[in-house]
C-alpha cells in the first residue's frame, strides 16, 4: 500500500462568473521514503493539488471529486478536528510563500516551538531545546531562534520553515518551492539539506517546482502537470530519458541536461489554456506541434506505456520520432503559426455561433 | 527612540501651549463672566467690583494672559477656582480619577469584547451571525447613551434591584483610606452599570476595526500555515491572525481612552458619577475659567500623551517597527 | 383654560380684521414701533420661562408688534440686562427664594431705585422716577414697622400703576418628602422645608435618625464671607447662627436673646449667654463686633450690603452691643440679622487671605455642626447638642444626584426622605403616586418677571405699558406653564404674598382685554397701518 494515493481528484475555484477547474483528474501515489516532484507552468494547479492534499483550501475552493488516501484513509470526508491530528505531525506543509509565512510578530523560535507545544504536549523548554536540533539540522546558529522573520534573510527563513516542518518528524513533506525567491547558490545548499534530512528522516516528500532540473536533483519520481491534468507520471529516469508526452519534451529543453551538451535551450512559445472555460480536446493542442484533428475533439486518456509510467497523449505511438522533432526550435516555432492560424479559425467559428445562440435564447 | 520621544514631547508642548493660549482668550470673549453666572445673587456694583478684583478679571486682558502663564510656568499654579475658592488643579484632580476609573474600565471591556468578536465576526464572514453581530455592535452605537442608560436603570436598578442606580458607593459609607475607597465591593457595584453602558456605547469601534482588519490579515500565508500546523480554530484566530490585526485596534484604544475622558458626561449624567465630564459643563456654563481651562488642557495632554504611547505599543505589538 | 386661549385667539383675529378696515392714511415709517427682542432663558435650562417668552411673543401680536424670543445663557442675559449699554428690549429672569426677601427691601429699593441705574446696577430696567425714589427711600430708611409699611405698600401701588416691571407668577415651593418616616414637618413660609426651622423641628419616627436629603447640585465651598450659591447658604445656615432667625412672618431672636431699636441710627443688641461655637468655644459679643468689623474690611459676598451699613459696633460688655448705622436701614434688622452669621473671632482672626479660602471645616454655632464633605458624592452634618434648640435628627446627609430622574427614583425608593429642589411639575404627578411620599407646597420668596427698558420707546411710554398690560394675561400664563404650582402675580406686584404684613393685595390689576389696551393706545396718539403694525404717536 503506497504512504499517499491520489485517484481522480478534482478542484474548482467557485468564481463570479462560473467556476475554474484548477485540478481535473489527477491521480498519483507515492511510496514511504519516496520523493515525488511535480513539475508545470505557473497557473497549471500545483499549489492547488498540494493544498488540496493538506484540505488547506481557500473557502472558495471545492474538491468535486476523487479520492486522497493517506496511508489508506481517505482525507477528503475528514472533519476540521480529524485533520488536525493528522497535519504537521504526519504531514508537514512548506507553502509556496514560504518567505511570507512566518507570522510577524513571534520570534521564529517560539513559531517552531508552538508545533511542538501544540501536538506533543512538550514544556516551553523542551520545545525550545528540541527546535536548537531543528536549527541545527537545517544549519542555523540556534541564537537565530530569538529572531523575528524580518531579521532574517529570505534564505534563512526558508530553512526555518524545513526545520519547522521537521519538527514533529513527519512521514510525509509537501513542499511547494521551497527555493524558488532564492539565488542558485543559496538554493542549490537547501536542496542538499533537504535531500540529506530526507534520507536521514526516511521522509517522504512531494516537491513541487516549475524547475525541471531540480527534479532531476531530488526526486526518484515526476509527476508533470499541465492545464491542472496529469500529463506524464514516471520514474525521474523514464520522464528525462524517454518522454512520451510532448509537452514534457518541451520542457525538457528548458533543462541544460549534462548528458545531452547539445541540446538547444527552447521554450515553449504560447499560453497554457484558460481553465474557467471549458475545454474539448487535448489541453495542450493550441502550443502542440504535433496536434492532429483528433487532439482537438478528444482528450487523451491517461495510458501506461510502460510500467510505472503513464502518459496522457493521442499520439503515443509516434513518442520516438516527436522526441528528436523537439529538439529543434523550427518545430515550436511552427506549432506557434499553426496554433494562431487555428485559434482565429475557431474564434470565427464561434463568433456567429454564439451570437445565434444569444439570439435563439427562450 | 530617545530621540523619537524627545521629538514627540516638545512637539505635544508647543501644541498645549497654543491651545492654552486660544482656550483663554475664547473664554474672555464670550459675551459673560463668572460674576454674571452668579445666578440670582443681586450684588451690586461694589460687591462686583470686590469680585473683579479678586479674580483678577479687572486688569488688561494681555496682563491676565501673562500672569497666568507666569504663574503656569514659574509655580505649576493653573489659578484658583472662582467658585470652589481652591486650586484648578485640585478640583480636577479629585474628579479625574472617578472618570478614569469608568472610562478605563468601559472602555477595557469594550475593546476586550469588541476585539474577540470582531474576530470571530472576520472568521465567519458571510454567515448570518456575522450580520447580527455587525448590527448589534452598530445599534449600541448609535442608541444615545443616555438613552440605553435610562432603560439598564429601569431595568436593573429601579425594577430588579440588583444595582443602585447613582452615586460611586452607598451613601453615608465609612471613611476608609484611599485606596479601599475604590477596592470594594460597594464601589464595584456602583460601577457595573454605569461602565457596562459606557462600554456598549464604544464597543462598535473596536468590532468593526478588528473585523476589517481581520479580513485582511487572514489571507496571509502565515494565516494557511498556522492551518497547516494543526493548530485549533481559536488558536489561529487569537494567537495568530488577531495578533496582527489587534495593532490598528490598540492604536485606537489608546487614543480613544484620551477623549473618553471628557467624554463620559453623559453616562456621568444618567448615574450621577462624580466625573470630570460634569465637572468640565459645570465649569464651562459658568465661566469658572482657571477649572475650564485647565480641563481643556489636561485632555490635550492625555490625548497627545495617549497617541505617544500608542506609537510606543506599535512598536511593541509589531517588532517590524523602528523608531526614527 | 382651553376656553380663555380660544378667546385669546379669536379676539386677535377680529383684531386684525377691524385694523385692516381703517387705515388708507399713510404712517411715517420712522414712527413704526420697531422689531423687539425678547430674551429668555433656553428650554433646557428652564423651560417655563422660554415658554412664558413665546406666550408674550403673541400677545404683542395683538398690539401689532412684532418680537423676537431669543433663548440664550442665563448667565448672558444677566449681563446684557444689567451692562452699560443695556442693549435690550425684554427680558425674562427671576428672583429666587431667600430669607432676607421676605423682607421688602431688595423688591421695593434695590431693584427700583434710581441710585441703582448704574453700570451693574440692580435697577436694570432703568426707571428713574424722584416720586418712587420718593417713597422708596421712606420704605427703606424706617425702622418703624407701621410707618414702613405705609411706604412700601404705596411703594407697590405707585409700581403697579406705573407697570415699571411684570412678574409673571409668585414662585412656589413644592418638595417631596417621605411621610412614613418623617413627622411633624412644617414648611417656612417663603422658603420651604430645607430651612432652620423645619430642620430643627422634624423628627424621625423610623430607621436611622438621620435624615438623607437629595441635591441637584452640590455645594462649592463653605465660605461665609464668599458664598454666592443658594445650595452653599443653605448649608451655611445650618452651621452657623445668626442674631435672628425666620420663624413663620417674624424674625426672632437667636443668637441674640433681645433687642432694642434706640433710634434710627442705633440698635442694642444682648446675646443670649451659654451659646458656644462647635469647637467648644463661647459665643460671646466679641465675636459679633468682629463679624461686623470684619466683614466690613475684607467684604462679606451676598450679606455685604448688611455690614456695609454699620458704621461701629460698640462693645457695652461681654454681651451686649449697639450697632450704629451709617444712615438709616429698615431692613436692619429683618434682613441684616437674619443674613450675616456670626464668626468666631478665635478662628477667623488667623487667617490669612479669608476670601481666597475654601473653609474646609466650619465651626460655626448653628444648630448642626459639620461632618465632612465628599466632593460630588454627599455631604454630612451632625446635630449640634450644645445649641439652645437642638435638632430632633442626629444628623443630615445630603446626596447629590445629577439628574431629576434619579431624584425621583431615590425618592421613590426610599434612599432619600425629603428633595430638597423645586420639584417640577412632571416630578411632582410622578412622586404624588407613591403612597409613601408626601408634597409639601408653600409660596416661595421670589418671582419670575418679564422686565423692559424704560430707556427706550415703546417701554418708555406709560400709555404703552398700560395698553400692554390688558394683554399679558398673567394668570393663564401661570396656568398654562405651571398649572397650580405657582400663584400668578401681575404689573408691578414685586411683593410676594408670603411676606405676608408687607403684601399689599390691592394694587391696580390689569384685566386680559385687547380692545381696552387699543383704546388705550389709540387715546395716546397711537395708529396702525393697513397690515396692522403699529405707529408710535407723533411729537
Ligand atoms: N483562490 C483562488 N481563486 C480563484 N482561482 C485561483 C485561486 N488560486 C488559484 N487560482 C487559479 O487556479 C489555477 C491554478 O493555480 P495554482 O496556484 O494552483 O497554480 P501553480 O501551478 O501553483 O502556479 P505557480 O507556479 O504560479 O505557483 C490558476 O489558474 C489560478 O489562477
Ligand atoms: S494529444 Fe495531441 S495535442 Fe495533445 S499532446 Fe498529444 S499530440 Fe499534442
Ligand atoms: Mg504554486
Amino acid at each position: 500500500m503506497p504512504l499517499l494515493d491520489v485517484a481522480d481528484l478534482r478542484v474548482e475555484y467557485q468564481l463570479p462568473g462560473g467556476s475554474l477547474r484548477a485540478v481535473e483528474s489527477v491521480s498519483f501515489g507515492l511510496e514511504k521514503g519516496g520523493t515525488m516532484g511535480i513539475v508545470g507552468e505557473s497557473g497549471c494547479g500545483k499549489s492547488t493539488l498540494m493544498k488540496a492534499l493538506l484540505r488547506l483550501l481557500p473557502a472558495n475552493a471545492r474538491i468535486t471529486g476523487g479520492s486522497i488516501r493517506f496511508k489508506g484513509q481517505d482525507l477528503v470526508p475528514l472533519r476540521d478536528d480529524e485533520l488536525r491530528r493528522l497535519r504537521w505531525k504526519e504531514i508537514a506543509y512548506v507553502p509556496q510563500s514560504a518567505l511570507n509565512a512566518l507570522n510577524p510578530v513571534y520570534r521564529v523560535g517560539e513559531q517552531i516551538a508552538e508545533a511542538i507545544m501544540v501536538h506533543q504536549g512538550k514544556s516551553r523548554k523542551e520545545a525550545w531545546e528540541r527546535a536548537k536540533t531543528l536549527f541545527n539540522w537545517v544549519g542555523l546558529e540556534a541564537k537565530r531562534l530569538d529572531a523575528y522573520p524580518h531579521q532574517l534573510s529570505g534564505g534563512m527563513r526558508q530553512r526555518t520553515m524545513i526545520a519547522m516542518a521537521l519538527a514533529l518528524e513527519p512521514e510525509l513533506l509537501i513542499a511547494d518551492e521551497p527555493t524558488t525567491a532564492l539565488d542558485v547558490v543559496v538554493q542549490d545548499r537547501i536542496l542538499q539539506r533537504l535531500m540529506m534530512l530526507q534520507k536521514q528522516l526516511q521522509l517522504s516528500l512531494v516537491l513541487v517546482t516549475h524547475d525541471i532540473s531540480v527534479v532531476a536533483k531530488v526526486c526518484d519520481r515526476a509527476l508533470v502537470m499541465y492545464a491542472g491534468r496529469v500529463a506524464e507520471l514516471g520514474s525521474t529516469r523514464q520522464i528525462f530519458k524517454s518522454p512520451f508526452h510532448p509537452y514534457t519534451m518541451g520542457l525538457l529543453n528548458a533543462f541544460p541536461n549534462v548528458k545531452h551538451q547539445a541540446r538547444e535551450l527552447i521554450s515553449i512559445p504560447g499560453y497554457p489554456p484558460d481553465l474557467s472555460k471549458p475545454l474539448a480536446g487535448c489541453p495542450f493542442a493550441a502550443r502542440c506541434p504535433f496536434a492532429v484533428d483528433e487532439c482537438h475533439r478528444a482528450a487523451p486518456p491517461p495510458v501506461e506505456v510502460e510500467p510505472g509510467h503513464v502518459a496522457a497523449c493521442h499520439r503515443l505511438d509516434q513518442a520516438e520520432t516527436f522526441r528528436e522533432a523537439a529538439r529543434h526550435r523550427s518545430t515550436w516555432e511552427q506549432s506557434m503559426a499553426a496554433g494562431e492560424a487555428r485559434e482565429q479559425q475557431v474564434a470565427a467559428a464561434q463568433a456567429p455561433g454564439a451570437a445565434a445562440g444569444g439570439a435563439g435564447g427562450e | 527612540m530617545l530621540a523619537f520621544m524627545a521629538r514627540r514631547l516638545l512637539q505635544a508642548a508647543v501644541s498645549l501651549f497654543v491651545l492654552l493660549t486660544i482656550v483663554f482668550f475664547m473664554f474672555r470673549l464670550l459675551p459673560a463672566n463668572p460674576v454674571d453666572a452668579m445666578v440670582d445673587a443681586a450684588l451690586g456694583p461694589e460687591a462686583i467690583a470686590r469680585l473683579y478684583a479678586e479674580f483678577g478679571l479687572d486688569q488688561p486682558l494681555w496682563q491676565q494672559y501673562v500672569l497666568y502663564l507666569k504663574n503656569i510656568i514659574t509655580k505649576g499654579d493653573f489659578g484658583m477656582s472662582f467658585f470652589f475658592r481652591q486650586p484648578a488643579v485640585d478640583i480636577l484632580a479629585d474628579k479625574i480619577v472617578n472618570t478614569l476609573i469608568l472610562a478605563i474600565t468601559a472602555l477595557v471591556v469594550a475593546y476586550a469584547l469588541g476585539t474577540l468578536w470582531g474576530a470571530l465576526l472576520a472568521w465567519y464572514r458571510g454567515s448570518a451571525f456575522e450580520t447580527a453581530g455587525i448590527t448589534a455592535a452598530l445599534t449600541f452605537k448609535a442608541a444615545p447613551e443616555f438613552w440605553v442608560g435610562m432603560i439598564f436603570v429601569m431595568i436593573f436598578a429601579y425594577g430588579l434591584g440588583w444595582l443602585p442606580h447613582s452615586g460611586m458607593r452607598e451613601p453615608g459609607y465609612e471613611e476608609t483610606s484611599v485606596l479601599l475607597k475604590y477596592l470594594n465591593l460597594d464601589f464595584l457595584r456602583h460601577l457595573i452599570l454605569p461602565a457596562t453602558v459606557a462600554a456598549l456605547g464604544s464597543i462598535a469601534t473596536p468590532t468593526l476595526l478588528m473585523r476589517n482588519t481581520m479580513l485582511e490579515v487572514m489571507h496571509e500565508d502565515f494565516v494557511e500555515l498556522a492551518k497547516a500546523k494543526g493548530l485549533s480554530t481559536l488558536r489561529i484566530i487569537y494567537l495568530h491572525a488577531a495578533r496582527n490585526a489587534l495593532l490598528p485596534v490598540v492604536t485606537s484604544l489608546a487614543t480613544n481612552l484620551g477623549r473618553a475622558v471628557g467624554g463620559m458626561v453623559l453616562v456621568e449624567y444618567v448615574f450621577s458619577w462624580p466625573g470630570l465630564g460634569r465637572e468640565i459643563v459645570l465649569a464651562a456654563t459658568r465661566y469658572d475659567y482657571p477649572v475650564a481651562q485647565a480641563a481643556f488642557l489636561m485632555i490635550a495632554a492625555l490625548v497627545m500623551l495617549m497617541n505617544i504611547v500608542a506609537d510606543l505599543l506599535y512598536g511593541y505589538l509589531d517588532p517590524r517597527i523602528v523608531y526614527k | 383654560m382651553l376656553r380663555r386661549l380660544l378667546t385669546l385667539l379669536l379676539t386677535a383675529a377680529v383684531v386684525f380684521a377691524g385694523v385692516a378696515a381703517v387705515h388708507a392714511q399713510s404712517l411715517d415709517p420712522a414712527r413704526r414701533v420697531p422689531r423687539l427682542t425678547f430674551y429668555t432663558t433656553t428650554p433646557q435650562y428652564d423651560p417655563g420661562r422660554y415658554e412664558a417668552a413665546l406666550l408674550i411673543q403673541e400677545a404683542f401680536r395683538l398690539l401689532g408688534v412684532d418680537v423676537d424670543v431669543r433663548p440664550i445663557d442665563q448667565p448672558v442675559i444677566t449681563s446684557i440686562s444689567r451692562s452699560e449699554p443695556w442693549d435690550y428690549d425684554g427680558f425674562f429672569l427671576s428672583w429666587g427664594s431667600q430669607p432676607e426677601r421676605l423682607d421688602p427691601h431688595h423688591y421695593v429699593y434695590t431693584l427700583f431705585h434710581s441710585s441703582n441705574l448704574g453700570h451693574l446696577g440692580e435697577n436694570r430696567q432703568g426707571f428713574n422716577d424722584p416720586v418712587y425714589d420718593a417713597i422708596a427711600e421712606g420704605a427703606a430708611v424706617s425702622l418703624d414697622p407701621e410707618q414702613r409699611r405705609a411706604y412700601v405698600f404705596q411703594a407697590q401701588e405707585y409700581l403697579a400703576d406705573n407697570v415699571v416691571i411684570i412678574p409673571l407668577w409668585f414662585n412656589h415651593l413644592t418638595q417631596a418628602y417621605n411621610k412614613n418616616r418623617l413627622d411633624n414637618v412644617v414648611a417656612q413660609p417663603g422658603l420651604g422645608l430645607f430651612t432652620y426651622n423645619s430642620l430643627t423641628r422634624l423628627r424621625i419616627t423610623q430607621g436611622p435618625n438621620v435624615l438623607r436629603v437629595a441635591q441637584r447640585q452640590d455645594i462649592d465651598h463653605l465660605n461665609p464671607l464668599t458664598v454666592v450659591q443658594n445650595t452653599d447658604r443653605q448649608i451655611l445656615d445650618l452651621i452657623y447662627d445668626f442674631l435672628g432667625r425666620l420663624d413663620g412672618d417674624e424674625v426672632v431672636p437667636s443668637t441674640a436673646e433681645s433687642w432694642r431699636v434706640i433710634d434710627n441710627l442705633t440698635v442694642e443688641v444682648k446675646i443670649r449667654q451659654g451659646l458656644t461655637f462647635h469647637d467648644g468655644k463661647p459665643v460671646t459679643a466679641h465675636d459679633v463686633k468682629f463679624t461686623w468689623d470684619y466683614g466690613k474690611q475684607v467684604g462679606f459676598g451676598r450679606a455685604d450690603t448688611h455690614v456695609q451699613i454699620v458704621d461701629r459696633v460698640d462693645l457695652v460688655d461681654d454681651y451686649t452691643v449697639v450697632f450704629h448705622l451709617k444712615e438709616p436701614y429698615g431692613a436692619f434688622i429683618n434682613a441684616a440679622f437674619i443674613s450675616v452669621p456670626i464668626l468666631p473671632k478665635h478662628i477667623w482672626e488667623t487667617v490669612e487671605n479669608p476670601t481666597q479660602w475654601n473653609n474646609p471645616n466650619p465651626i460655626g454655632s448653628g444648630p448642626f455642626s459639620f461632618g465632612y464633605w465628599r466632593r460630588g458624592e454627599e455631604l454630612r452634618l451632625n446635630r449640634f447638642a450644645g445649641y439652645y434648640a437642638p435638632a430632633n435628627v442626629d444628623g443630615i446627609l445630603q446626596i447629590v444626584y445629577a439628574n431629576p430622574d434619579a431624584i425621583v427614583g431615590a425618592m421613590e425608593l426610599g434612599d432619600v426622605d425629603l428633595v430638597v429642589p423645586q420639584l417640577t411639575l412632571e416630578q411632582e404627578q410622578l412622586l404624588k403616586q407613591n403612597s409613601h411620599v408626601a408634597i409639601s407646597y408653600v409660596q416661595g420668596s421670589g418671582w419670575t418677571y418679564f422686565a423692559y427698558n424704560l430707556r427706550r420707546q415703546p417701554f418708555a411710554d406709560l400709555a404703552f405699558r398700560k395698553g400692554m398690560a390688558h394683554v399679558i394675561d398673567t394668570a393663564l400664563i401661570t396656568e398654562t406653564i405651571l398649572e397650580d404650582l405657582a400663584t400668578p402675580a401681575g404689573p408691578g406686584q414685586v411683593v410676594p404674598p408670603s411676606a405676608g404684613y408687607w403684601y399689599n393685595p390691592d394694587v391696580t390689576r390689569y384685566e386680559f382685554d385687547p380692545d381696552l389696551a387699543r383704546r388705550i393706545l389709540a387715546e395716546a396718539g397711537y395708529q396702525w397701518d393697513s397690515a396692522g403694525r403699529l405707529y408710535l404717536p407723533a411729537q
